[in-house]
């Protein structure tokens, strides 16, 4: 089902210059992505998940930079390359489906336009009809109806749905090798939400694409994709196929996340929230970042002076870990 | 559309009438009795008499205003006192030269401002500190004073352009007037030197007139573009494979570029009180000049037409540049239609 | 995008040398308008009483003089001081600035006000007599002000106040019927708080920063408009040490060498403007206000 390695992240770390300091975003991010495999990327709001995907495609501006680490695609390391030669990946061999479907597209531009552009670009051969043939083919792939006609209209003219899928088509138009979505379906209804997610599963498997979802919603994740890494203050703090993850959280954070999903088999009981806000960014404590709101880990010493290296938790999937000082006992003792 | 256009039209319209009564009320105001004026001081009271009746100023307030309004849209705007000349064959002869000298000032404002505006965006720091102090310095300076300025440096001091003598330099044949842009007319006829030279006086008094348009449009230009710079969608169509630049270029500018048209109708306001400013320290025959000699000489016939007249033109551009931004805005035309 | 928006928001340059140099720069336009205003208001307000020469005194032995020790912008045609005239042409220029401000703000931003809470009618009847009035260039609405009523400085600052009625009071309207839609007022409303009372106590206060925003940029325009209208001759005439009609009188000299009799003057004029629209600019980024007319 899986195939080659497409994306290969190795210590990556992104960070901000605030006037109060440097703000250290992405922390020494590494992982793989393989072709026809769907990565999650589960944080809240805060940890760093936006900007690891801006980072990825080069897209981080000033204040914000790279401050070490590689992104190799398809081999090659993308990070360091000037404008000149990203803009001849990005849209290519790796794209982006953006969060906000209402300012994702050019509103004084039409939608077939916006999708011509980006044929084009990559494809100077291609001329203008042949590329509004593959445009509207493409419209009709993300499931729009009336694909000719509605090539003309604007975005406003289309529902937030729908711009979403034509999002999904310009990120898919140069047959990419690995498509980012950054909460691709977080402004949506959850009828919606569902829709646009079978989308991206039948691409996945007719385009054997690979998928590196990134959102702040693990119900999103659960029924949908492959690997679930969980970040939290910058950090991937537990690594692991979906199933496994769920059924036994080894880093006391993921529990906490999955316990605060709604769950209509526990209607009536209490839903758990995570106290506590995360740490800042610009004064990391010594420790294990997660410490001051963990119900496990909470005034041990252990957790307040020694940051906990990753713990292999090798039946879970190839590279699955925990960064957590108690995370084998924790794995064992779902297990038993 | 029809629904937009109309409601645009009607307070166009509303405006003008308006804009009507404030200058019929002004003429009403000044002291002096037009009859008078006309006549002079030693005509016979029986004169001065008939001429009021024939002008109509011995009616209703009303009646001397609709008289007004309609000797206006006859373009009969009275007679200058100073040269006994109709006023608006006045104005028709010497508009050619404002029109010609305020199309290549906003040419030059316009072409400044969007390359300025779009390079400090794009890159910020001392680049934009930069182009922002000239915008405070264009838009701070008078202009009428800024001429006299570059006239010293770049005719008394450098000899580069030549000083203020018009529209071509004495020596100059004037080419066969076609259009009444000397510019255009010697390149119909084939005259290089007389192009030359027309566009050499064009200059200095193109460049002092260009300074308000200028700031005006740098200013508004820039803010936008360091709004709209800050969207998704610029994010998104760099990763589609587009540099920052021409993310820049090709999607922030023409968004930025929206609101700033039509806010753009204030550009012509100012050209045209501009053009009073500036034209009399060129010698600028046109009608800016015009009004200027018309105050110093007391003959303010002119002056009240030009009032009314530049009312008009300002309206009417307002609701062109509407118009303009309603075609090409989709979200506009949408609402509209 | 939202996290990263949310510390690049705060966000300014690596080190902290150049968070300095960053912080120098951005108020370095602020700094210079302090600067310009401290020496103008110093000038206007001392300086005629300190120079031995008055405005209007004449050397008739030294017409058109170089700038020198004694007379260090020169002398114009009839021997007057130019340094003298420059002093009470700031006065001039500050003192108009001023009142049209004042005048503009109660008059136009009465208008505003009046529209804003008043009801349908009022607003439109309001707002057509503004609209006539914005149909004219403001410059040019000032010139027929000049015209009308006969040419001196007086009716030049109640043209230049009238052309900016228009500013004032749509800027005033706009921001009330901002406010008034905002929450708090609603709920003001709910409780059964007395409307006049939410007028004075909610409304007017929260039009503050606009309208002190407006006010700097008002000014700035007054003292430009107000050396045109000098330029034109509509305004101050030509013995009236006004840095406009002093530009007209050096007009003639200056291409013939003596070009002190107007350069100075515009450098008062440019001075004046430049620190009221960096001070306005400088308000309305501190301040966080949206709009200003002009």
């Amino acid at each position: 089902m899986t195939g080659n390695v497409v994306l290969d992240i190795a210590g990556l770390s992104a960070e901000f210059a605030t006037r109060e300091g440097t703000a250290h975003v992405v922390r020494d991010v590494g992982f793989t992505v393989r072709a026809g495999e769907k990565v999650a990327i589960v944080g809240e709001s805060g940890s760093g998940k936006s900007t690891f995907a801006l980072a990825l495609l080069g897209l981080l501006d000033p204040p914000g930079r790279i401050a070490a680490g590689a992104v190799r695609l398809d081999g090659r390391d993308l990070v360091g390359l000037g404008e000149g030669a990203l803009k001849r990946v990005r849209g290519r061999s790796i794209s982006l489906v953006f969060q906000d479907p209402m300012g994702a597209l050019d509103p004084i531009k039409t939608i077939g336009a916006q999708l011509v552009d980006t044929l084009r670009r990559h494809q100077p051969g291609l001329s203008r009809a042949d590329a509004r043939r593959r445009a509207a083919e493409l419209l009709r792939e993300v499931e729009v109806g009336d694909a000719e006609r509605r090539l003309d209209d604007y975005p406003h003219q289309y529902s937030g749905g729908m711009r979403q899928r034509v999002m999904i088509a310009i990120a898919i138009a140069n047959d990419p090798d690995i498509v980012v979505a950054d909460e691709p379906t977080t402004a949506l209804d959850v009828t919606t939400q569902a829709q646009i997610l079978a989308l991206f599963d039948r691409l996945v498997a007719r385009r054997g694409l690979a998928l590196l979802m990134i959102t702040h919603n693990l119900a999103v994740v659960a029924n949908f994709c492959d690997t679930l890494q969980v970040m939290y203050a910058g950090r991937i703090v537990e690594r692991g196929a979906v199933d496994a993850v769920f059924e036994r959280p080894a880093h006391p954070y993921t529990e906490a996340l999955i316990e605060s999903i709604p769950d209509p088999a526990r209607r009536g009981a209490r839903l758990r929230t995570i106290e506590g806000l995360p740490p800042d960014l610009r004064r990391l404590p010594t420790g294990c970042s997660f410490e001051p709101r963990c119900p496990v880990g909470r005034g041990r010493p252990v957790c307040r002076t020694v940051a906990p290296p990753p713990v292999p938790l090798a039946d879970r999937g190839p590279g699955a870990f925990a960064e957590c000082h108690f995370a084998a006992e924790r794995a064992g003792e779902g297990a038993a | 559309m029809s629904r937009f256009l109309i409601g645009r039209l009607g307070a166009s319209l509303v405006s003008l009438f308006g804009a009507s009564l404030v200058a019929f009320l002004i003429l009403r105001l000044s002291p002096g009795d037009p009859a008078r004026l006309f006549l002079g001081p030693f005509a016979g009271r029986e004169a001065v008499d008939a001429l009021r009746v024939e002008l109509g100023l011995d009616g209703s307030l009303a009646s001397q205003y609709l008289l007004y309004i309609a000797n206006f849209l006859r373009g009969d705007w009275g007679f200058s006192y100073s040269t006994g000349q109709p006023v608006a064959t006045l104005i028709a002869r010497r508009f050619p030269a404002t029109l010609e000298l305020g199309l290549f000032a906003f040419l030059l404002a316009f072409v400044a401002a969007v390359a300025l505006a779009l390079v400090a965006a794009y890159r910020r720091g001392p680049t934009d500190a930069g182009a922002r102090a000239v915008s405070f310095f264009a838009m701070g300076v008078p202009p009428f004073w800024f001429g006299l300025v570059l006239l010293l440096v770049f005719f008394e001091a450098l000899g580069w352009l030549p000083g203020p003598d018009g529209r071509l330099s004495l020596r100059t044949i004037p080419p066969p007037a076609v259009t009444g842009f000397v510019t255009v007319d010697a390149l119909l006829a084939g005259d290089g030197a007389a192009f030359r030279d027309a566009l050499a006086h064009l200059i200095l008094p193109g460049v002092t007139l260009a300074l308000m348009p200028f700031s005006f449009l740098f200013r508004l230009l820039r803010a936008n573009l360091i709004d709209i710079a800050r969207e998704p969608f610029i994010t998104v169509a760099r990763s589609r494979g587009l540099t920052r630049w021409w993310a820049f270029v090709r999607h922030a500018l023409p968004n930025a570029f929206l609101p700033t048209l039509t806010a753009s109708g204030l550009l012509f306001g100012q050209l045209l009180a501009g053009s009073v400013l500036v034209e009399r320290v060129f010698v600028w025959p046109g009608v800016g000049a015009l009004v200027t000699d018309g105050v110093l000489k007391q003959d303010f016939s002119v002056v009240q037409a030009f009032i009314l007249l530049s009312a008009v033109i300002y309206v009417l551009c307002n609701l062109a540049v509407d118009l303009i931004a309603g075609l090409i805005d989709p979200r506009v035309a949408g609402a509209a239609r | 995008m939202s996290e990263a928006g949310s510390i690049a928001a705060g966000a300014r340059p690596r080190s902290r040398s150049r968070a300095v140099l960053a912080s120098l720069r951005r108020n370095a336009g602020f700094g210079l308008a302090l600067v310009l205003t401290v020496v103008l208001l110093l000038l206007a307000i001392a300086g005629p009483s300190l120079w031995h020469l008055g405005p209007l005194d004449m050397d008739f032995g030294a017409p058109l003089a170089a700038p020198s020790f004694a007379h260090p912008m020169g002398t114009d045609s009839n021997g007057r001081d130019v340094f003298a005239r420059f002093l009470a042409g700031a006065r001039i220029s500050l003192a108009v600035g001023a009142a049209v401000v004042v005048t503009g703000l109660i008059v136009g931003g009465g208008i505003g006000i009046a529209a804003g809470i008043g009801g349908r009618v009022l607003d439109t009847v309001l707002m057509r007599i503004v609209d006539a009035l914005a149909a004219f260039p403001p410059l040019i609405l000032a010139m027929a002000i000049t015209v009308g009523l006969g040419v001196g400085l007086t009716t030049a600052a109640f043209g230049i106040m009238l052309s900016c009625v228009p500013f004032f009071a749509r800027l005033m309207r706009a921001d009330i019927l901002r406010i008034r839609a905002l929450p708090f007022i609603e709920a003001s409303v709910a409780v059964g708080v007395g409307r006049w009372r939410i007028v004075g106590r909610h409304l007017l206060p929260h039009t503050a920063p606009t309208m002190l925003v407006q006010c700097a940029s008002v000014f700035g325009y007054a003292i430009l408009t107000l050396a045109g209208l000098g330029f034109i001759g509509l305004g101050a005439q030509i013995p009236e040490p006004e840095w406009g009609a002093m530009i007209t009188d050096g007009l003639q000299y200056a291409l013939t060498g003596q070009w002190w009799l107007a350069l100075f003057p515009g450098f008062g004029v440019l001075a004046a403007v430049v620190a009221a629209n960096l001070l306005a600019d400088h308000a309305q980024a501190v301040l966080g206000v949206r709009g200003r007319e002009r």
